[in-house]
């Protein structure tokens, strides 16, 4: 709807996250309630409306009452409560409109998780909010070089601090990589250039630069050469060969986007990998107006996986606009069904595969 | 006589020849329905018979029967963008969607799509119960207006009953994954009515991927786009379908006069005669009586494939 400059936050856990179960607990919301209400909601996987006029407010009072909250309770309790007050951080800036002090509300949230010891609370933590900040392409708050020789606590040092709290963990390892704008950006039209891939941030412009710069260029067949060494790691590679197909098909390199999207359908069985794989090809030739060849890929997308809503659509058009309304609405009634799944082209990041799972775990976890 | 027999021949030869040059307009097999909304000033006309219009496909004028909508069965998609700052709000969208069930008559059945970063319905379609589980409307950030009305949109019409679709939204898209070219060919292709509802004044209803509307901005999965050519491609849809933008209007009363006003119009049905029977076919639906009206009917439908 209209959007408005004065910053409200309805604190409310994302719709992706709850099962409606919950959701419908939340009606009820008494029409003011306090940060410390908000936080208790958490523990019976509710959640409560809470408006603060701006981030920065809500990180203010996080820091007074959140702590003081969490440190206040039994002993044997306090864990899950400074967990809490983390996950509401986190939900809070995923329900916020996009702005640079989100993620600094995400740095505060990190630096207080790591007064515990490491635990799978906050590796999931740690993901689901370096996969917000990859969806966000904010490089300055992932990748190490964007920080120089920041000062302990900088924003930008959030990648480092996850690996330094779970250093064998290959998802974190390739935070410099991964978190690299071009690897996170995900259009329906490809024209971009290697400069409007690079330089893209949370906004394209409409009028984007006329000429590629020699620096942006090789910057990208950097990131092509980076990911492409990743490829053989048995964690992070068939989602480093996605990435290269994406990076080929915006580029425009559709015959290189699509050897190299083969190849990662023939080694894998994930589905979201699939569904994406299928949907990139088809957007790669629907761009060159090849519709049979666009309609059998987003046929193979939604195959993969058929409650994927955008497979559906873009699936579903087609048969529409040739007469075959039935099939498109069957697609659509399936799709709409379905369960919340992971959509590929609403959460295209590299880390967003398993992104609802990740939250409703979170959800799960704190709960009493 | 060999001289004459050539003659002959190719006379009969050229009249074969000629005979293929005549386009064959096989007839589309299928009846073909049109919604037409017949106002006069803001009020809907009622009483109109068949020989009340004429309809024209391609231009050819086509035989037809008109039928009051009022009897028959609707199909109702009420579609609320329920994006960015929605959150504030919320309740009274609820409040407003309850009620807009309690419009919906019990011959009907109600469909209700919510859109923001994602696309849910969040219930299907079913007879008209006067309740719709409201508490599954929540906000989001970003906004699939296209997606949304897709979703609508991309459903087909039952034998035997209409479509309405009702959108409540600013029309700032930024996220879906159809493109503006995709949502104006799908409606070419529905059988639906769209109507659109926005709160605030029109030049909020703007492309974001088109960067010659004032305020645009694109989202990354946008892209860029062509510079824009023509209205923006809601309001091509709306046309095309039949419907109307109302401005400015809040979601419960517009409703209700949307509403009323489609059970006031009527439906054309026709056997087209004398066309080509595949590829889109332009509607041309006008009065024959004397005064002033205005007629709210879809731009035209795809035959065949």
């Amino acid at each position: 709807m209209v959007r408005r400059f004065r910053v409200v936050l309805l604190l409310a856990a994302t719709v992706f996250v709850l099962p409606s179960s919950s959701r419908q607990k939340s009606l009820h919301a008494a029409a003011t309630v306090s940060l410390v209400d908000a936080l208790e909601a958490y523990g019976d996987g509710r959640t409560l409306r809470i408006e603060f006029k701006t981030i920065e407010d809500l990180r203010y009072a996080l820091n007074r009452s959140g702590r003081a909250w969490a440190e206040s309770g039994p002993v044997d309790d306090r864990r899950r409560r400074r967990n809490v007050v983390a996950l509401f951080a986190l939900d809070a800036v995923l329900n916020s409109p996009p702005q640079g002090s989100t993620v600094a509300l995400l740095e505060w949230a990190c630096d207080y998780l790591r007064a515990g010891e490491p635990s799978e609370f906050e590796r999931t933590w740690m993901l689901a909010s370096i996969a917000y900040a990859q969806s966000q392409r904010r490089e300055d708050f992932l990748l190490d070089e964007a920080c120089g020789s920041g000062q302990s606590g900088s924003p930008c040092l959030h990648v480092r601090h996850a690996r330094s709290r779970f250093p064998d963990d290959r998802r974190f390892a390739v935070g410099n990589v991964f978190g690299r704008t071009e690897v996170n950006v995900l259009t329906r039209r490809p024209v971009l250039s290697p400069t409007q891939l690079v330089r893209a941030r949370t906004w394209l412009s409409p009028h984007p630069p006329a000429a590629p710069s020699s620096f942006d260029t090789e910057r990208i067949a950097d990131t092509l050469g980076r990911l492409q060494e990743l490829t053989t790691d048995p964690v992070v590679g068939s989602i480093a060969q996605l990435r290269i197909g994406i990076l080929h098909y915006e580029l425009r390199r559709q015959s290189d986007s699509r050897r190299v999207l083969t190849g990662l359908l023939e080694g894998t069985s994930d589905r979201y990998l699939r569904n994406f794989a299928h949907l990139i090809m088809g957007l790669g030739f629907a761009s060159e107006g090849r519709q049979v060849d666009a309609e059998r890929e987003f046929a193979a997308a939604v195959v993969a996986d058929s409650g994927v809503v955008s497979t559906a659509m873009e699936l579903a058009a087609l048969y529409f606009s040739s007469g075959r309304r039935d099939q498109g609405s069957v697609l659509l009634d399936r799709a709409l069904a379905a369960a919340p799944h992971d959509d590929p082209w609403q959460y295209p990041c590299p880390d967003c595969g398993g992104w609802t799972r990740r939250l409703e775990d979170l959800h799960a976890w704190v709960r009493r | 006589m060999g001289a004459a027999m050539i003659r002959v021949a190719i006379a009969l030869l050229a009249l074969l020849a000629a005979a293929q040059q005549v386009p064959s307009f096989r007839g589309v097999t299928r009846r073909v329905a049109v919604d037409v909304a017949v106002l006069s000033g803001n009020a809907p006309v009622p009483g109109l018979t068949s020989a009340d219009f004429t309809l024209a496909d391609n231009g050819i004028l086509q035989q037809i029967d008109a039928v009051g909508l009022a009897e028959v069965p609707v199909d109702v998609s009420l579609v609320v963008d329920v994006s960015g700052s929605t959150a504030a709000q919320l309740e009274t969208y609820r409040r407003d969607v309850s009620a807009i069930a309690k419009v919906v008559r019990p011959i009907d059945r109600l469909r209700v799509i919510a859109f923001e970063t994602a696309v849910r319905e969040i219930m299907p379609l079913a007879p008209s119960t006067g309740t719709v589980p409201v508490e599954r409307l929540d906000s989001g950030r970003t906004s699939s207006v296209y997606d949304g009305i897709a979703a609508a949109l991309l459903r087909r019409t039952e034998s035997g009953r209409r479509h309405l679709i009702v959108a409540y939204t600013d029309g700032a898209e930024n996220r879906s994954i159809l493109t503006s070219d995709q949502i104006v060919e799908i409606g070419k292709s529905s059988e639906a009515v769209l109507n659109l509802i926005a709160p605030g004044r029109l030049p909020f209803i703007v492309e974001t991927d088109k960067p010659c509307r004032t305020g645009a901005r694109t989202e990354m999965n946008a892209a860029p786009a062509p510079p824009c050519k023509g209205p923006p491609a809601l309001e091509q849809v709306v046309e095309i379908t039949g419907g109307k933008v109302h401005v400015g209007a809040e979601m419960v009363g517009a409703f209700k006069k949307i509403f009323r006003d489609y059970l006031n119009s009527y439906i054309l049905y026709f056997q087209p005669t004398g066309v080509a029977s595949s590829g889109w076919h332009e509607l041309t639906v006008k009065i024959t009586r004397r005064g002033r009206f205005t007629v709210h009917a879809r731009r035209g439908y795809f035959a065949g494939s």
